[in-house]
């Protein structure tokens, strides 16, 4: 059961309520709708100025899981929790992230889907890495996102990475290697480059916070937030002459596989502008809101409940507008996916998700006063 | 000892009721920083050699006035030879014949500055034993948590450095032999010293400040075998990243080779 703190990283809380916002309102208009600017499909190109925000909520929710799950270590070990305790309630959050993400597959996105290795597997499989990552120096987990960051657009290329991906989906066989090519290199969020994202994040919240913070709100951190801006400036002006002079690279670097801007696959250039301004954006509203917070007690009074039950609404909101497009198929045309992506127009669809927030940020916070149950609280319940 | 500049030592301020015309009161500044008020009661003798009838009244009104100034410590009161001399951390009273009293003015501010350097020490290795139960265990074992402390434990190695210093170099003036042919303003000193319990004092202050000179240099140690494991620990944890990397990269080459075949 969720249990309301009187004190939480305020910024954390708006970060993650924002990429909510973002992941409702592109699953909406992309499964409802298909609607991605004309004809430049919907995974490629660089002229979806309009969705260009979409892009951030995945690495936004990657990097808050890895920025989360330090601060959560902090209270563990102030609470005087052994390491091996602290091991085995992260080895069975990432294991039980793990297999929600499996079911989700199967239930949401069917089961020829299992195996597209989503969001959902890959916090899972970033909270097991974490467990490693946290006993290592901070140097050390940058250093291997770094490395994962590096090595990517190689693997890519080794993988064959266009030869698994169809008119912008993941399409793969149900055999090992497609699966195992699948989780490391070529599906929707393969390990390579994605879990640069959580290591980082790990590695941030320890600059940004100080070694000394849980859920209490840290007050030394003017000069820290200031530098951490400053890397996050940097890795938005090295994304942008990246894909910038993207054109003029030659070949051999450039591949097939590792295009300007994108998201799928996750491009250098992708990877580097979503990082800086996660950064940047997570500076910024730890020195506005973590500090003075009273004033925006509105604003956190919405935000918190949909950051505290971020895995029910990432749950939630596939339901309650995936199933009716399955079961509406079968009664119109007896195909499932007879109406994904062309049962309404995208601004009918970009009303529901917005109509679709608040009711959940109503409903969350309903929940929140009659403390009842939740998914989060279910992982707390089976994993703690 | 006497710090006797005109701006440091004033000569002449209003006496305290209950004190004789005669008196001088004067307003030191020990070389430890400490002040002292110290009054100088003149008084003839007989002519037999003995101290007139009103000594002991006058004693009385000046331990009177020395332990109004510190309640909680203990007046040290000390007839010698006609002469009466009363001292508290602080304050001060001498009274005798008026050749004797800047003998025993000496003799008594020579005292205070060693005491108060003294007891100044006692409050400093008091303070350092006070975090001594806490840091004991960091003397064992470091961990990150502890780490993270070590200036602060590196400050505290210093100030028991420092307390054993100023303890070393106070020992000889406490541990100072009985002066021979004794003199009246000696004979005040050791008198004093014995009955502040000086030299037993000293060696307590100097088993504690070196308790805690053990304690912290092992705390230290450990600290500096802590930070030079951590970062053998953290070049073997980049040798295991980039190990695994490269295991990735042949893992997927293999099944990419596995597929195309």
């Amino acid at each position: 059961m969720s249990r309301p703190t009187a004190s939480r990283q305020a910024s954390i809380d708006v970060l993650r309520a924002v990429a909510i916002g973002l992941m409702v309102v592109v699953h909406f208009v992309e499964n409802l709708s298909g609607w991605y600017d004309g004809g430049s499909g919907p995974f490629e190109g660089v002229h979806r100025v309009w969705w260009l925000p979409t892009g951030f909520a995945a690495p936004l929710f990657t990097v808050l899981s890895g920025m989360s799950y330090r601060l959560w270590l902090g209270v563990q070990m102030r609470r005087g929790e052994s390491a091996e305790t602290i091991s085995k309630r992260t080895v069975r959050r990432g294991l039980f992230l793990i297999g929600l993400g499996f079911a989700f597959n199967v239930f949401v996105w069917l089961p020829e889907d299992v195996f597209n290795w989503d969001i959902l597997t890959l916090i899972g499989l970033g909270l097991l890495v974490l467990d490693v990552a946290r006993r290592m120096p901070d140097w050390v987990v940058v250093l291997a996102a770094a490395l994962v960051l590096a090595v990517s657009p190689a693997l890519r290329v080794v993988a064959d990475y266009p030869a698994f991906w169809q008119a912008g989906y993941f399409d793969y066989d149900f055999t090992l290697v497609d699966v195992l090519l699948g989780w490391l290199a070529v599906g929707y969020f393969p390990v390579f480059p994605w879990l640069a994202f959580p290591l980082l994040g790990h590695a941030l919240a320890a600059w940004l916070f100080g070694e000394e913070v849980d859920e209490q709100v840290d007050v030394r951190g003017e000069s820290r937030s200031g530098r951490v801006a400053a890397s996050g400036i940097a890795g938005i002006a090295t994304a942008f002459a990246l894909t910038v002079s993207w054109p003029a690279l030659p070949a051999a670097i450039t591949g097939e596989a590792a295009l300007g801007w994108t998201m799928f696959p996750a491009s250098t250039a992708y990877c580097l502008g979503t990082l800086g301004t996660v950064t940047l954006a997570a500076a910024a509203l730890h020195r506005v809101l973590d500090r003075g917070g009273q004033r925006w007690g509105w604003l956190l009074a919405w935000a918190t409940p949909l950051s505290r039950h971020a895995l029910s609404m990432y749950l939630l909101h596939h339901v309650v507008h995936v199933w009716p497009l399955w079961a509406w198929g079968v009664v119109t045309s007896g195909e499932t996916t007879a109406l994904w992506q062309v049962v309404m127009p995208p601004a009918a669809s970009f009303a529901l998700a917005a109509g679709f927030l608040v009711a959940a940020a109503w409903l969350f916070r309903w929940l929140d006063q009659r403390r009842m149950p939740s998914a989060e609280s279910l992982m707390r319940w089976v994993c703690d | 000892m006497i710090v006797s500049d005109n701006d440091q030592c004033d000569e002449g301020r209003q006496l305290p009721a209950g004190l004789p015309a005669e008196a001088v009161l004067r307003r030191l500044l020990l070389p430890c920083g400490e002040e002292l008020l110290l009054v100088a009661m003149p008084q003839e003798h007989d002519g037999d050699g003995q101290p007139p009838h009103g000594t002991p009244l006058l004693a009385e009104a000046a331990t009177a006035w020395v332990a109004a100034a510190t309640p909680a410590a203990t007046v040290i009161s000390v007839p010698l030879y006609g002469c009466h001399v009363v001292w508290a951390p602080g304050r001060a009273a001498v009274i005798g014949a008026p050749s004797r009293l800047e003998a025993l003015a000496t003799a008594v501010t020579d005292f205070a500055d060693r005491e108060a350097d003294l007891r100044h020490l006692e409050q400093r290795c008091a303070e350092l034993l006070e975090s001594l139960d806490r840091d004991a265990p960091h003397a064992f074992a470091v961990d990150e948590r502890t780490f993270d402390q070590r200036d602060a434990l590196a400050a505290r190695f210093r100030e028991a450095v420092a307390v054993r210093g100023r303890l070393a170099r106070a020992a000889p003036a406490v541990h100072a032999p009985p002066v021979h042919p004794p003199t009246l303003a000696s004979q005040l000193g050791e008198r004093l010293r014995d009955r502040t319990r000086l030299a037993e004092r000293h060696e307590f202050a100097v088993d504690r400040a070196e308790l805690a000179e053990r304690l912290y240099e092992a705390c230290g140690q450990r600290a500096a075998e802590f930070g030079i494991a951590r970062r053998q620990q953290g070049l073997e944890w980049a040798i295991v990243v980039l190990l695994v990397i490269q295991t990735t990269l042949l893992i997927v080459d293999l099944l990419a080779r596995g597929a195309a075949t």
